[in-house]
């Protein structure tokens, strides 16, 4: 990635978090692109609010340089940052309306208040809280909390906005219309938006790239498609979307494939490890891949196992198999392939080499 | 993703928050911490040579009146204590087992009686107690007794003087430890077949027992330190420490002298507070439980011994089970004593209200007549009138600096997590533990030698310094449960440091900060010790001038500006109240 980057855009170098001795995030380096969808994803205690806290400027980075628009942003002052943040937490203000919150930014920016006054009836009308203008934070529900947050952040229109799982609280309903209308704004406004979430469905639907975190660290960063159909490690692998893995060694690679003995068979798979070096690794198959019935070919891989479940949701048939004692795999069931076997019996399954996925 | 070099990121100079004490540090510095160690170095120098010298203290030991002194106080101190805390105890129970509204409203009054002036409780029992008081009044009136019996000038005066002054402090501190016990564990034990004793001493009574410790402690070192009721309901026999300091700086002018007896009252606090800290921790000062952290303090065999007693005590009081549990009537009964204990605490004050507007020239009870000739002398009086603006001139001033030092303490103590904040908590609280006396003297010693005396300023800085602990502790408590996530979303929001300060944190703190005020006034207001040292001889205080009467003359007067004086209080500890919902 080049250094100089272009216009507008967000630079991490080696940004790091410690407590004492214990590690919130290591060194991290990224570039968020001028009018990117960012998500940091990734399990509760995996540093994501930590980053954000550091774009923001609310936390002091341990290490590392923070640029913004080519400039040195590091220890640029919170409040002359103009960067918009969604607390978590929402952090409204409890001794002022609904207005008064939302028309805060407003007024830190010395706006007149004729216009004041329609940009916050306006930016209420998104969220929805239009009739509720006059009320105080505790005489709301927490997902109207949430929505106050967001329009407070929303209304004076920063560049960049940082959010810290803005909808956690929403009903499904809800939470779709706001997601449309965060995307909406995104691309209304072109803003740069850095947006935290547990929801892996949320971050596929959002997002222009997602930033799977783990254990302080970055896994895997990339287009949603990307990150689904390459995997490069386990957990980016289990984490978003359902994968069928069996662990096993690495015996050989050539260029982009590489072949790994498991306790099931010898399989191929495309070498997308990040650690090409590794030797422990795994073969992950997306359920959808695989099917029913032996491998018709050299094409193809196979296993057998026992079926143990039959699961109906909905559209789809899943079926649960075991192989040997601990490894299990999922598939879905394709009406095309025949009648669905029953619970006991020993079935073959396979899959495409191509499809197969060999991660560390 | 480029594996660039990582920066290190030079750190910020920043002014940690900790700055924010200094000021207050610095008045306490010169006028709290310099002159207490001047008092000691006073102590063991000779007054002509300035050698060091040890001669002060064998003075001490060789006469034997002052050994007297020395056990006298301790043992009203003791006494003192000792009964606030078993008359305190049931009425602080009583308080934790009502619903929060009604307890905040049945705590006005132990409120009362607590922001009550001193003098003004102590006159009250003078008119009681006297050969010719209301007691005695009613007791030959109605035949009960043929002559008066001696109630004051003897040891049993003081300590019902002492007690009555003290109570509502012991009760204050036990109760919001009281407060934060878990009523469900009593229940839990009960479940597991502990009997209602067994459950009051092996349950309840181990967990409110930091509490009474820190009743203990307050009672004990503040009556260590006191002198108004011992010189007023006292005999010669029981003339106590303070008023022996008095004495020697104001009469004898022998400040070597008075600076071993004030160092000796120093070191009995420092060993009564190392005591308590050894056992409970000195968390417990501040109004809160103490963590119970699984790691009992104190030694096992103590821990073992405590034990004992508490589980001979559930034996011992397990008889009385098998009424209370079948009697309705035995909550009634509790109920009935925590009657009686308010109007112990209440009544007494009361009855300067009758006297005040009496017809008579003495304080004859009941009155004659009524009038409001005693008023009228009040208002017209330009003694009492100046006194009473210059009580209020210093109180205002008072609760200015104190809140603002006081409230600029707590707020760095809030912010930084320093290893320092431990000695500094400490020694913001310090001036309310250190007897006021000492203080009192260290700082006229200091203030007569830089033109201090007989100024406002003086004052100021005097009541300043009383008042800051309570500042200081009111706006912490605020501040404990401010989210400081806010600054955080209002700095994002665009918002600098004055604004934010301005816009979010002070409305958010203004009840805490408005009471604190608020305690800062009354306790300069009502302060007596330090104006009877620093407010000089011609201009006084309300409560110096109070005290120079009633040494010449008890008259009705005085009950008028004790009303006027209790009226004042009332209204801004019901101010306080109503701020603080
Ligand atoms: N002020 C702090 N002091 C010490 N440790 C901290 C502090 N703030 C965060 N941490 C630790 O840093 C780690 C990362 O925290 P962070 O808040 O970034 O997690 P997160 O990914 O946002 O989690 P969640 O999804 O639960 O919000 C956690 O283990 C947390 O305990
Ligand atoms: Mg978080």
């Amino acid at each position: 990635m080049a250094a100089a980057s272009q216009q507008g855009a967000l630079v991490l170098e080696g940004l790091s978090k410690r407590y004492g001795t214990f590690t919130a995030l290591e060194p991290t380096s990224l570039t968020i692109e001028d009018g990117e969808f960012l998500t940091l994803l990734g399990p509760s205690g995996s540093g994501k609010t930590t980053l954000l806290q550091m774009i923001s400027g609310l936390t002091d980075p341990s290490e590392g340089r923070l640029i913004f628009n080519g400039e040195d942003w590091t220890h640029r002052p919170v409040n002359a940052r103009g960067m918009g943040l969604v607390f978590q937490h929402y952090a409204l203000f409890p001794h002022m309306t609904v207005a008064e919150n939302v028309a805060f930014p407003l007024e830190m920016r010395k706006l007149p208040s004729a216009e004041m006054k329609t940009r916050v009836e306006e930016t209420l009308r998104k969220v929805q809280l239009d009739q509720f203008a006059h009320r105080f934070p505790k005489e709301l529900s927490g997902g109207q909390q949430q929505r106050v947050a967001l329009a407070r952040c929303l209304v004076f229109r920063p560049k960049v906005i940082l959010m810290d799982e803005p909808l956690g609280a929403l009903d499904k309903a809800l939470r779709e219309h706001m997601q449309l209308e965060i995307r909406r704004l995104h691309k209304e406004y072109g803003t740069t938006i850095i947006y935290v979430t547990h929801d892996q469905e949320e971050a596929l639907v959002m997002s222009d790239r997602i930033c799977v975190m783990n254990h302080a660290r970055v896994e895997q960063i990339g287009a949603p498609s990307q990150i689904y159909g390459n995997p490069e490690t386990l957990f980016a692998a289990t984490f978003i979307g359902h994968s069928n893995v069996l662990s096993g060694e690495k015996v050989s690679s050539d260029g982009d494939v590489a072949t790994i003995r498991t306790p099931f068979g010898t399989f191929s798979g495309k070498h997308t490890a990040r650690d090409r070096s590794a030797t422990d690794v795994s073969l992950i198959i997306r359920p959808e891949q695989m099917r029913l019935g032996s491998a018709p070919g050299d094409a193809f891989d196979g296993v057998t196992g026992r079926l143990t479940d039959l699961i109906y949701v909905g559209a789809e048939t899943r079926l649960l198999l075991t192989l040997g004692s601990d490894t299990s795999l999922t598939l879905r069931h394709d009406p095309s392939a025949g009648d669905l076997p029953s619970i006991g019996d020993e079935v073959a399954v396979h899959w495409p080499k191509t499809a197969a996925r060999i991660v560390t | 993703m480029s594996a660039s070099a990582v920066v290190s990121a030079p750190r910020r100079f920043q002014f940690g928050p900790l700055w924010l004490v200094l000021p207050a540090l610095a008045l306490l510095a010169v006028f709290f911490i310099f002159p207490l160690g001047r008092l000691f170095v006073l102590g063991v120098q000779d007054p002509g040579t300035g050698a060091l010298t040890t001669e002060h203290y064998a003075r001490l030991a060789d006469t034997p009146v002052y050994w007297r002194i020395l056990g006298i106080t301790f043992r009203i101190a003791f006494l003192t204590a000792a009964f606030c805390l078993l008359l305190g105890y049931p009425l602080a129970l009583w308080l934790s087992k009502m619903d929060s509204r009604r307890q905040s409203l049945m705590t006005l009054l132990v409120l009362l009686p607590f922001w009550t002036s001193y003098l003004v409780k102590t006159f009250a029992w003078m008119i009681l107690l006297g050969n010719r008081g209301v007691l005695n009044s009613l007791l030959t009136d109605t035949g009960l007794l043929e002559r008066p019996m001696r109630l004051m000038y003897n040891e049993l005066g003081v300590i019902i003087g002492m007690v009555h002054a003290m109570m509502p402090l012991a009760v204050l501190t036990m109760l919001p430890v009281m407060n934060s016990i878990d009523n469900r564990l009593s229940l839990a034990a009960g479940t597991m077949g502990a009997s209602r004793s067994q459950r009051f001493w092996l349950i309840y009574f181990p967990l409110s027992a930091p509490g009474v410790a820190a009743a203990g402690l307050l009672t004990f070192i503040t009556s260590l330190g006191f002198f108004i009721v011992p010189a007023f309901l006292g005999g010669r026999g029981q003339t106590m420490l303070a008023q022996t300091i008095i004495t020697q700086v104001q009469e004898l002018v022998n400040w070597s002298f008075a600076a071993v007896l004030a160092s000796l009252m120093v070191a009995a606090t420092l060993v009564a507070i190392w005591i308590y800290n050894k056992f409970f921790g000195l968390s417990a000062l501040s109004g809160q439980a103490p963590k119970v952290d699984g790691t009992p303090r104190g030694s096992a065999a103590l821990r073992a011994c405590g034990q004992r007693v508490l589980k001979d005590l559930a034996w011992l009081s397990s008889p009385f089970d098998r009424f209370a549990s079948q009697d309705p009537s035995a909550k009634g009964g509790f109920s009935i004593y925590a009657l009686v204990a308010v109007i112990f605490l209440v009544a007494p004050i009361l009855v300067v209200f009758p006297l005040a507007f009496t017809s008579a020239s003495s304080l004859q009870f009941p009155p004659p007549g009524y009038s409001l000739r005693w008023f009228e002398q009040y208002f017209s009086s330009p003694v009492w009138l100046a006194a009473t603006l210059r009580s209020f001139g210093v109180a205002f001033a008072t609760a200015f600096c104190a809140t603002v030092l006081g409230g600029l303490a707590a707020l760095a103590l809030a912010r930084s997590q320093s290893r320092w904040n431990g000695p500094i908590f400490a020694l913001m609280l310090a001036p309310m533990v250190v007897p006021r006396i000492v203080i009192a003297v260290g700082l006229f010693y200091l203030m007569a030698q830089i033109g201090l005396v007989a100024t406002n300023t003086g004052l100021v800085i005097g009541h300043t310094l009383l008042a800051i602990p309570y500042c200081f502790i009111t706006i912490g408590a605020v501040l404990k449960s401010y989210d400081w996530r806010l600054n955080q979303a209002a700095e994002t929001l665009g918002a600098g440091r004055l604004t934010i300060l301005r816009r979010i944190t002070l409305p958010l703190l203004r009840g805490g900060v408005i009471s604190a005020a608020l305690f800062a006034f009354v306790t300069s207001f009502d302060e007596l010790t330090v104006a009877i040292f620093i407010s000089g001889g011609l201009k006084t205080t309300l409560p110096k001038q109070m005290w120079d009467d009633m040494f010449l003359q008890l008259n009705p007067t005085l009950a008028a500006v004790s009303v006027v004086v209790l009226l004042i209080v009332t209204v801004i500890l019901l101010a306080t109240r109503k701020l603080q919902k």
